[in-house]
């Protein structure tokens, strides 16, 4: 039976078919070779050959194995497929699985792209004795505490801007504190987190995942904590949805940075006191909308900014494009014209395109950092809790 | 198409530049019929009129069979392919940068009647227009670019992800239908790759009868590349009716011929754009599905033990269905309620899945298209399917169309080889309950599967089929193994690996 989250899968009482866990996955639901994932799918619009619907056509009549490794890594798991799917096959956690059963029989892992440094810092993270300094980009103004109710989840952020040093990603973590801080709120940051491991199980590293879920599990409990804030969708999705698959009881009830503005706005503890005239447009991260369902408390928060002037994109929420990456397996020349077609659409809409998700930000700015495809008007990718921040003066 | 032949096409594709993929093919190997014909030799991916008609000089040429395939109207529309036969993958033609890569959104080409450029901005609401869309277009995408201008396609097939070359392949009908016709009817003109002994021939078919005449070709007359198809300004809240009928019965027989009379008034008495049915049972939403919270529609998802329960929706201007209340008063077991556009909407979007719709089962199509040509005879047919569904799960749903009742049903089966099997055991089962004169039930093969066109289609269309294939394609490159009236496909279920 699918869960309220629509891309992960607990397989029901006709689960136990197929030995092959992968294909168990893949059968949950049927599949009714209708075509409409391939058509929904951003891939494929780039790669006419990459079909989801021929995919599982194959794993069908020949197996789960039958599917090449190329399909395998070429798939994002944005869940676009499953989405428009009539019978909502989980396409993604099938690619998931599979990749799981593969793995050891895999030279490497994920054909991870910047050098595999996610794969090994999330392998690195996994170490039990790991010490880590995760305050240093606070800097000075900003109040952090070692307990309290809420935990701040700050998720590969302070790593990030060592290899994205264009992206600045430091700065979403200090807006979230800035305004958790002017809510009253002075939030838990851990040098015990680690990586949350969104890319260690997207890519099928189970192993390194379980270990980093187990470690953060352990502090988080310790820490006695409520609430879990984070500015992540992967980390949300991961922290809210995966975690209690994984650790057993899981009581701490995990927020999304815009959950929370959204909240404190509605109870008056945040106001937006400054003015923010900008045209602005929003990107649906896959993580937070069809992966958690997640698609209004962003939009209350911009629509909560003074000045700000909201424009909807043509294919939102769970129509929403993907920004071409996925778990970083897959950066090539297919996610440029996916990028190329979404900028552009994101362009003729605003000058400023919001997400509220870093690795979103950091996929589009790299996008525009290089050399586009085509031209693009100007635009600016910023975050959202970044831009809820300009509005607290 | 041996080993040397099939290297030697490749080799001649690759110099035309046209996309083609000769790797691991069996996910070609059917459609949502789950029937087969075995696996293609070679999928072409087209993306423009250049490469089409290419790849028909090239099939002429070698004297090679080509099936064209779009996504299709629905869910099962897609063509298979015979082994030695190239499958033509046209989804990309027209709906693609030159680069290749199909662009989601797009500004399509307005014009008139005559063809000549419109300004939809400044069209008014009696205006005759039509979008200029290549044949890899869908509505779904169409919609989204002429929504800022409150336009939308005139016919909609339920499933706004088939192609509008698939539309027309099979004919498609669906939201529009009875206001518009077929989509057939809502083409205005049409571009088609046609054969002849000596190569490829481009053909631009304007005349309406002759557009009409091609309509429903499955595929057996050419590529087509480019139509005009209608558009229609979208009704504002103020105009539109929206009503929600329904009815729950322990009898079948007396539920279908109580709505199969009702529709007969509504069809004589009133003009509408959408008439749509479904049949509600325990699986059609799932149990957290919000509908079934909501203060108005909820209520249509509760059945009483052992009755059968259909809710019968339409749509259209006030002013033509001005005498629906009417109507509904003189059945007095059928609930009359209206309802808004959204609340329309929502349950069309439980109407357009329900076919799919299943917890932890496959559908298995073969069933899909029984046209009843007399609603009257609508209870009789109901109660034949219900006996032949006896212990099975899925529902049937439908449209009313003016001219008669579609009704389209699914087995839902255990994802197991076993499951599978037996649902399409029903559904054979089914077609020798349901598929016979006297119920004047006929089976119009409008979602496609085609493989056996010339042995269940309508026969009346058969005769003129062959005409028009004699017509456009005289080197016979088209679609060739539908001709043969004795064609029958494999069911590929039995070959799951599951």
């Amino acid at each position: 039976m699918t869960e309220a989250v629509g891309i992960q899968v607990t397989l029901g009482p006709d689960g136990g078919a197929s030995p092959d866990p992968a294909l168990r996955v893949l059968t949950a639901e049927g599949c009714i070779q209708c075509n409409k994932c391939t058509f929904s799918c951003p891939v494929h619009r780039v790669d006419v050959l990459f079909s989801p619907r021929k995919v599982i056509l194959q794993a069908y009549l020949g197996g789960a194995d039958a599917v090449s490794e190329r399909d395998l890594w070429a798939c994002l798991t944005c869940g676009e497929c499953q989405a428009v799917c009539p019978t909502q096959v989980p396409y993604p956690a099938f690619i998931r699985a599979q990749r799981e059963k593969l793995l050891p029989a895999m030279e490497r892992t994920a054909p991870c792209k910047h050098g595999g440094f996610k794969d090994v810092l999330a392998k690195i993270m996994a170490k039990p004795d790991l010490k880590q300094d995760r305050r240093a980009w606070i800097g000075d103004g900003l109040k952090v505490a070692d307990r309290g109710d809420v935990i701040y989840f700050t998720g590969c952020m302070p790593y990030l801007d060592g290899v994205f040093s264009y992206c600045d990603s430091a700065r979403i973590g200090k807006a979230a504190i800035k305004i958790m801080n002017a809510a009253g709120i002075v939030p838990v940051v851990a040098n015990a987190e680690r990586c949350c491991g969104h890319d260690a199980m997207w890519n099928g590293d189970r192993e390194t995942y379980e270990k980093l879920a187990r470690a953060n599990a352990a502090w988080i409990r310790e820490s006695g904590a409520k609430r879990l804030v984070t500015t992540c969708a992967e980390c949300y999705s991961m922290l809210k949805y995966e975690y209690p698959k994984v650790v057993g009881e899981w009581p701490l009830e995990v927020l999304h940075m815009s959950e929370l503005i959204e909240e404190l706005v509605k109870a008056g503890k945040l106001k937006f006191a400054r003015p923010v005239e900008l045209t602005v447009t929003y990107q649906d991260p896959c993580r937070l909308g069809r992966h958690s369902k997640e698609y209004d408390a962003p939009r209350e928060v911009l629509k909560a900014i003074p000045g700000l002037t909201f424009v909807e994109m043509d294919r939102i929420r769970e129509n929403s494009m993907c920004c071409g990456v996925g778990a970083y397996s897959n950066c090539d020349a297919a996610t440029k014209f996916m990028q190329q077609e979404r900028l552009e659409e994101a362009a003729s809409k605003a000058g400023n395109l919001v997400t509220a998700c870093p690795h979103c930000r950091i996929h589009f700015s790299c996008y525009l950092d290089g050399r586009p495809v085509d031209p693009l008007p100007e635009l600016k990718i910023v975050d959202l809790t970044e831009l809820a921040a300009q509005a607290l003066g | 198409m041996d080993e040397m032949e099939l290297r030697a096409v490749e080799r001649l594709l690759r110099e035309a530049g046209i996309r083609y993929d000769g790797g691991e093919l069996r996910g070609y190997a059917t459609d949502a019929s789950f029937l087969t014909l075995g696996v293609p030799n070679l999928v072409a991916f087209p993306k423009d009129e250049a490469e089409c008609v290419a790849l028909v000089d090239l099939a002429i040429d070698r004297e090679l069979a080509l099936v064209p395939r779009g996504t299709g109207s629905g869910t099962a529309g897609a063509a298979v392919a015979p082994p030695g036969a190239i499958l033509v993958d046209m989804e990309r033609v027209g709906a693609c940068d030159a680069r290749g890569h199909r662009r989601g959104l797009f500004s399509p080409q307005i014009v008139d009647g005559t063809g000549e450029p419109a300004d939809l901005s400044k069209a008014g609401p009696d205006d005759v227009l039509y979008v200029r869309v290549g044949a890899g277009r869908t509505s779904d995408e169409t919609n989204r670019a002429l929504a800022k201008h409150r336009w939308t396609v005139a016919v909609t097939p339920s499933s706004g992800y088939s192609t509008f070359g698939g539309n027309f392949a099979t004919n498609a009908r669906g939201s529009g239908t009875p206001a518009f016709g077929p989509f057939g009817n809502a083409v205005n003109r049409l571009r088609i790759i046609a054969s002849s002994e000596k190569g490829a021939r481009v053909l631009e078919v304007t005349d309406p009868k002759e557009v009409r005449r091609l309509a429903g070709h499955h595929g057996l007359c050419g590529l087509v590349t480019e139509l005009d198809v209608r558009i229609a300004p979208v009704l504002r809240a103020d105009e539109m009716l929206c009503a929600i009928l329904s009815m729950d019965s322990v009898d079948a027989a007396h539920l279908g011929s109580t709505m199969g009379a009702l529709m007969k008034r509504v069809a004589t008495s009133c003009r509408y754009y959408a008439g749509e049915f479904l049949f509600i049972d325990r699986g059609i939403v799932r149990p957290d599905d919000p509908i079934r919270r909501d203060g108005v529609l909820g209520g249509y998802f509760s059945v009483p033990a052992d009755h059968r329960k259909m809710v019968l929706v339409y749509r259209g201007k006030k002013d033509g269905m001005a005498a629906l209340p009417a109507i509904a008063a003189d059945f007095p077991e059928v609930a009359y309620r209206e309802i808004t556009y959204p609340q329309f909407q929502a349950m069309m979007k439980v109407r357009t899945a329900a076919t799919g719709k299943a917890l932890q089962r496959v559908n298995v199509p073969g069933c899909e298209d029984f046209i009843i040509e007399d609603p009257a005879r609508f209870g009789d047919v109901l109660a034949r399917m219900f006996a032949a569904m006896a212990g099975a799960d899925g529902r049937p749903v439908g449209h009313h169309y003016p001219d008669g009742v579609e009704v389209h049903y699914r087995p839902q089966a255990a994802v197991t080889r076993a499951g599978i099997e037996e649902a399409w055991a029903l559904n054979l089962r089914l077609r020798e309950a349901v598929l016979r004169p006297e119920l004047t039930v006929e089976d119009r093969r409008e979602h496609g599967l085609g493989l056996a066109l010339f042995r269940d289609g309508p026969a009346s269309r058969h005769e003129e089929l062959r005409r028009l294939k004699a017509e456009y394609d005289p080197a016979n490159v088209f679609c060739p193994h539908l001709m043969d009236s004795k064609l029958d496909g494999r069911f590929v279920g039995a070959q799951f690996a599951i």
